[in-house]
């Protein structure tokens, strides 16, 4: 009514807007839903069977805002022109693995700075992929590759310890120290992936100071049912694919089960102009729960396995660095076999076995009390070519078993919302088998952590959250390392820790470093609505990582990197003050988010090179692990047009920067900028048949540390300059994709997509993939895949 | 309806403490273990030694020693003597691994393993010496254990001998032609006179 007496011309105001407020989980409807409109100040309240109504509006655009006692609310936006019917769906408050995804009807509203996510439908098509390939579809989300098989997440710059992922409430362990270990996560069993950056992230960890991912499996409905899916996918180039299945059954009782099985099998890929000799994949994972949820409480038991076997590429293994020399320098790589589905050595075989135990009660005192146990093995066999008796050892056999105990409150306190505090314990085993006959990468050792948080929020008022966290972790690691005599005393560690040495036996030393930390963390945030469909978020944190087995224990030969690599038992932990803000506009037409960042790291970690060695087989330079300050900041960029009901445009872009501050020396692996596109046209509404293009632009990185050294070729007679440093140029790849939507069977839903990735064949090598010195990456590769949910 | 009855809180709270002692009785037994037994390499070659015979008896032995494997010493090189001008030497290879007592002799495993194996010796620095292979593998392509070095005239230089594991073979006799893994690449200083 308001509207119509201010408007600039006599309109008619006979329009009504009407509906039902539906909940999300079992399609019941919601009664004593309070529905508002911002502009006229209208409220009302939904009736018995869900239903609302507004009369006497005038054409216009209206934001609604949907609040419900036991869901959590939800703002929508609408274009009135004449009378409308529109339901309005909410989410009970349904807390699941301590962790609570709020879905707004146009997708997501997150509470505080960035919870991106990949929800299932995004998942679905991608549920082949690696987690590392998934996630690059992230703004500020890149991959550190070794080779196309083997991938890990790279956020905002960080990666490996500096990032936490969680898969179904536990935290992963499975020797993520190593940039060639990709996370045993099998995106077959998630429902969504999320990308945490505020302060919800400190419930996890105090260590993740690039970020924590969020795994989470189906979250089913208490009800009866039986549903599930199938994907099937072939691709080109491997000529191999990818099937998984999963299945739940669920009772109006709360009882519910979960069985996944998936498998993937890839032969050589293809490079534009030759194979990849040895980069075939062959894995499968088996995954299953079994719980009752009766809303006051509940269980969960869990079992899953992941196991692989990795090849890894041929022309990538190398003897010395003269071998690296020859690599470089050769336009092609130096082994190219037929094609073939054997994988050989060297390769990787990993098992990772994850059980878990949870329970859950709501109590008057403390709230929502959760419980969990968990134990995870991670079995880890690398093989390299070896000779005589140990032909066919592996070279690297590292035995990982964790158990944690995890506890989580979450009462009602008077001026805290979502308020939650837990303790955490863990221990942790790592044997390294002395059956390889090649001395241990990474020593035995055990380590126990116990770590404390209290998270919440605090509404001021409906347009300004304030979110917090403090956390503080203690860890205790007991290792047994045997060191070269020679590297023992040249480090004069027998001077600086004495007490570590516990004998000699020549040419080694046995000893038994010790060490104990104590880190505190905290993180704030504001979420500011400036206007409906504007808003503010920002969020300061500090972090604190320990150093890694690999990073203080480090010694000996890294194969395919052509160098020996030494930890640094003085490391201390690194400290990272995290700033970033994020702007947010969503309306009907354009979601858009614009993200600068800056991390401000004491005592950061690096590796580098820091002489050269000479041994039996030649050269090899050596790197070692220093500490400095360094900064990391950069800016992140998704715009999401819905420029017609066809046509819809996204656009992505990510710009990292990272120096040591002090000396403006660049840091290594920083990833170069990135500009995405993605459009995508509906050809007809009948099937959903659409088609889309998506180009992806990387640009060179320019600014990179110079490691490059002199290595003496007995051939040219002459000391030659190995360059590892320079990284490749830009390139812009083009990906093509077809989808529609089927009912193949009846009460069956299937949607089959045919896709041409790198459809010009483009010869591209990426800065941050470790084959990049020998050999080039994917070509063109044809994939179809279909996936149907019953 | 069984289930019910025995899913009461009283028997939550009861599971819920069993939870949290698990852990501790499970790990209970891991501390305090025994160090772990120490790795002595096999594969881990620490001495290449050159035993070079003339027709007329004179011998010239050069070895190159490195006993800390990857460690930071560097190699030991020692030639005991110089070349003569105009001679035909045969020469064989040795590898060792010292580390060990008695030392493991790992040209037999090179040896036996002919096919999967190359030497190669190299000159620089103006070194006026040819070698030749003198043995084959079981495809009749050379392996370099075996070996003939022939001086022509005075001259000073290096030779370099490296040994490839899983090289091309055949191939054209050069190491970049050849390619395959550098296991061991050792340089001396060797004077013709």
């Amino acid at each position: 009514m308001l509207l119509c007496s201010v408007g600039l011309y006599a309109q008619e105001c006979p329009y009504s807007l009407s509906g039902k407020v539906i909940d999300l989980h079992d399609n019941s409807a919601l009664a004593g839903a309070q529905i508002f409109i911002e502009e006229t100040s209208d409220v009302t309240l939904s009736d018995e069977q869900g239903g609302y109504r507004f009369v006497n509006l005038c054409p216009g655009n209206y934001t609604l805002l949907v609040n419900h006692p036991d869901c959590n609310g939800i703002q929508i936006s609408i274009k009135l022109k004449e009378n409308l019917e529109k339901d309005l769906t909410l989410e009970h408050h349904y807390q699941e693995l301590n962790e609570v995804i709020v879905r707004g009807e146009q997708g997501i509203a997150p509470k505080s700075v960035g919870i991106q996510v990949l929800d299932q439908e995004q998942l679905s098509e991608r549920s082949h992929e690696t987690l590392g390939d998934a996630l690059s579809r992230l703004s500020g989300v890149s991959r550190l590759q070794t080779g196309a098989t083997i991938s890990k997440p790279i956020i905002r710059g960080m990666h490996s310890s500096r990032v936490t992922i969680i898969n179904s409430g536990v935290r992963l362990e499975d020797q993520e120290w190593g940039t060639e270990h990709a996370p045993n996560i099998a995106l077959s069993q998630a429902q969504s992936v999320s990308l945490i950056k505020n302060s919800a992230a400190l419930q996890y960890s105090g260590d993740a100071v690039g970020g924590v991912i969020i795994v989470s499996p189906e979250r089913i409905a208490v009800k009866d049912s039986l549903y599930g899916h199938l994907n099937l996918m072939g691709q080109s180039n491997g000529r191999g694919g990818y099937t998984g299945a999963q299945l739940i059954r669920s009772s109006a009782a709360g009882w519910y089960t979960q069985v996944n099985v998936s498998k993937r099998k890839l032969g050589d890929l293809q490079a534009p102009n030759y194979l990849l000799s040895n980069t075939g994949v062959d894995g499968y994972s088996l995954g299953t729960r079994l719980g009752l949820n009766r809303f006051k409480f509940g269980f969960e038991l869990g079992f899953s396995r992941l196991a692989n076997n990795l090849g890894i590429l041929s022309a990538s293994h190398l003897g010395s660095a003269q071998d690296q020399f020859a690599a470089i320098n050769s336009s092609t790589p130096l082994i190219v076999n037929p094609f073939s589905y054997d994988i050989n050595r060297p390769k990787q075989n990993v098992t990772h076995d994850v059980f878990s135990l949870k329970g859950f009660i709501k109590t008057k005192t403390l709230g929502r009390v959760d419980l969990q146990y968990d134990f995870q093995h991670n079995h880890r066999l690398e093989f390299d070519v070896r000779r005589g008796n140990f032909a066919d050892k592996p070279a690297l056999d590292l035995d990982l078993k964790t158990q944690s105990l995890n506890l989580v409150l979450a009462p009602d306190i008077n001026f805290i919302d979502e308020f939650k505090a837990g303790i955490n314990f863990k221990f942790q085993d790592n044997v390294s088998n002395p059956e390889t006959g090649v001395k241990r990468l990474i020593p035995d050792y055990s380590r126990w952590d116990i770590g404390v948080f209290l998270v919440g929020e605090r509404e001021f008022s409906p347009n300004l959250i304030l979110d917090f966290g403090l956390r503080g972790d203690f860890s205790r690691i007991n290792a047994f390392k045997y060191y070269n005599t020679s590297l023992w005393d040249q480090r004069a560690y027998g001077l600086i820790f004495p007490e570590f040495f516990v004998s000699s036996l020549g040419t080694q030393v046995l000893t038994n470093p010790k060490f104990d930390y104590l880190n505190f963390s905290w993180s704030t945030g504001v979420r500011w609505q400036i206007k409906a469909d504007q808003s503010l978020l920002f969020n300061a944190s500090l972090g604190s990582r320990n150093p890694n087995v690999s990073e203080l224990f480090s010694e000996g030969l890294h194969h395919s990197a052509a160098r020996i690599e030494v930890g640094e038992l003085s490391l201390k932990p690194e400290r990272s003050l995290n700033f970033s803000v994020t702007h947010e506009l969503k309306n009907e037409w354009l979601d858009l988010s614009l993200s600068p960042f800056y991390k401000r790291i004491n005592s950061f970690i690096l590796m580098e090179p820091t002489g050269v060695q000479q041994t039996i087989r030649g050269n090899f330079q050596v790197w070692d692990y220093r500490q400095t300050n360094a900064a990391i900041t950069g800016i992140d960029l998704d715009a999401r047009w819905r420029l017609t009901d066809e046509i819809t445009f996204n656009q992505q872009f990510s710009l990292v920067k990272g120096y040591e501050r002090d000396s403006k020396r660049p840091l290594i692996n920083i990833p170069a900028a990135q500009m995405n596109h993605e459009l995508n046209y509906q050809l007809t509404p009948k099937n959903n048949l659409t088609v889309g293009i998506q180009s992806r632009f990387t640009w060179e990185q320019n600014e990179y540390p110079d490691n490059n050294f002199l290595v003496y070729i007995p051939e040219l007679d002459s000391q030659e300059l190995l360059d590892i440093s320079t990284p490749p140029e830009a390139y812009h790849l083009l990906d093509v994709n077809l989808k529609m939507t089927l009912s193949l069977l009846p009460k069956t839903i299937s949607y089959l997509r045919f896709s041409i990735d790198n459809f010009m064949n483009v010869n591209y090598r990426d800065y941050l993939n470790s084959q990049r010195f020998y050999a080039d990456d994917l070509g063109r590769n044809l994939r179809i895949s279909l996936n149907t949910k019953f | 309806m069984y289930f019910n009855q025995i899913l009461n809180f009283k028997t939550l709270k009861v599971c819920f403490t069993l939870f949290m002692l698990a852990p501790f009785v499970l790990s209970c037994g891991s501390d305090d273990d025994a160090p772990p037994p120490v790795i002595n390499e096999e594969e881990v070659i620490t001495t290449v030694i050159l035993t070079l015979t003339s027709n007329n008896g004179q011998e010239i032995v050069m070895t190159s020693q490195d006993l800390d494997g990857d460690g930071p010493n560097e190699p030991e090189i020692t030639v005991s003597g110089n070349l003569s001008v105009a001679t035909t030497y045969s020469g064989s290879v040795r590898l060792l691994n010292e580390t060990v007592t008695p030392a493991e002799n790992i040209t037999d495993e090179v040896s036996a393993e002919g096919t999967e194996h190359q030497f190669f010796y190299t000159m620089g620095g103006g070194l006026n010496l040819t070698a030749s292979y003198q043995d084959v593998d079981n495809n009749g392509n050379p392996i370099g254990i075996l070996f003939d070095l022939t001086s022509t005239s005075a001259s000073s230089g290096t030779l370099t001998c490296t040994l490839r594991h899983e090289p091309l073979k055949p191939n054209d006799g050069t190491l970049s032609g050849a390619g395959g893994d550098t296991d061991v690449s050792v340089s001396f200083p060797v004077i013709v006179e």
